[in-house]
């Protein structure tokens, strides 16, 4: 049985939910059983371009999962624990966060999601006021 | 009655004495009636034959001539009418060629006059439209100069403020303000 390029996308969207955990998180334990499901299953023939959309997939879940914090100065850890909650609460799902301490944002965090951006920075704010000088 | 007779024989003795008397006169002078009455034929002869074969071509030639004459003075005439006409037609095209020209040369300082007077709206109009190009142009100058000046001075300020803030903005005070904004973040939800 030969499936098409779409129909090998919608079965990696299905085996991506098939991964996550009771939660709705992505669980190495459930993405090692599909690999091992699916090289067992699947047809070899059309394996490699299935595992390349299952793992697209994952990756996009993965930064569906995790935010990137940026912020200048110091961030206490209960700030960033405040912070986890009210995303996750927001996005209605799990998030982990990944932390970076960046200079030129002067004070104020930067929080990206995706394409989501969330930038209350002294910085941002500076270019703000430039970009409406300069329109 | 006989008186009469007589009268008359006398008068008759009387012709014949005459008629002597005129005979030797004739005689006299030589005169022969025959001689006459042939001359006159021969005369009539040649003033006949000079009439049919002489004077009647000449007189027709010479009426020919004359009719020549007639016709020519005729059409000499006629000539000098239709020349007289002619030059009348002349001296007619003439005055209208003059008034045509006149009229032609009228029209065309007319036209002369309005064109150097529309070439002078148009010039005006467009000395108008340059010199509100210019106000335009300097004006759009201006402002791109001065927006460019508040640009320039927008950038400067804001990387004074940057330097400033980097420079003098305390650990605590960061600190300080990533807890505000993460108060404001909580407050989002």
């Amino acid at each position: 049985m030969t499936y098409s390029n779409s129909k090998l996308k919608i079965l990696a969207k299905k085996l991506l939910q098939v991964s996550r955990d009771e939660k709705g998180n992505l669980s190495s334990q459930q993405v090692s059983k599909v690999l091992a499901l699916i090289k067992k299953q699947f047809p070899s023939r059309q394996l490699r371009l299935l595992l390349k959309h299952y793992l697209n997939a994952v990756k996009q879940a993965l930064l569906q999962e995790q935010a990137i914090i940026e912020y200048a100065g110091t961030i206490v850890p209960s700030e960033i624990d405040s912070i986890v909650k009210t995303i996750s609460q927001h996005y209605n799902r799990s998030i982990t966060t990944i932390e970076k301490n960046v200079p030129e944002l002067i004070a104020g965090i930067k929080i990206r999601i995706v394409d989501d951006v969330y930038n209350t920075s002294i910085e941002q704010k500076l270019q703000i006021i430039q970009r409406k000088n300069f329109s | 009655m006989l008186d009469l007779f007589n009268i008359i024989a006398a008068q008759t003795t009387e012709a014949g004495a005459d008629l002597n008397q005129f005979q030797q006169i004739t005689k006299e002078f030589g005169i022969n009636g025959k001689m006459i009455l042939a001359q006159i034929i021969n005369f009539s002869l040649v003033a006949f034959m000079l009439w049919k074969f002489a004077f009647k071509p000449v007189i027709a030639t010479l009426d020919e001539r004359q009719k020549k004459i007639a016709d020519g003075l005729q059409f000499s005439e006629e000539m000098k009418n239709k020349l007289a006409e002619a030059e009348q037609k002349r001296n007619q095209c003439l005055q209208q060629a003059q008034q045509e020209a006149q009229k032609i040369i009228n029209d065309a300082k007319e036209t002369a006059k309005q064109s150097t007077k529309k070439n002078l709206q148009d010039a005006v109009s467009e000395a108008e439209i340059i010199i509100k190009k210019a106000h335009q142009s300097i004006s759009e100058e201006r402002e791109k100069m001065i927006n460019e000046a508040k640009q320039s001075l927008t950038e400067v300020v804001i990387q004074t403020v940057r330097k400033v803030l980097n420079k003098n903005l305390s650990a605590e005070e960061k600190t300080a303000y990533n807890k505000s904004v993460t108060k404001e973040l909580a407050e989002l939800k």
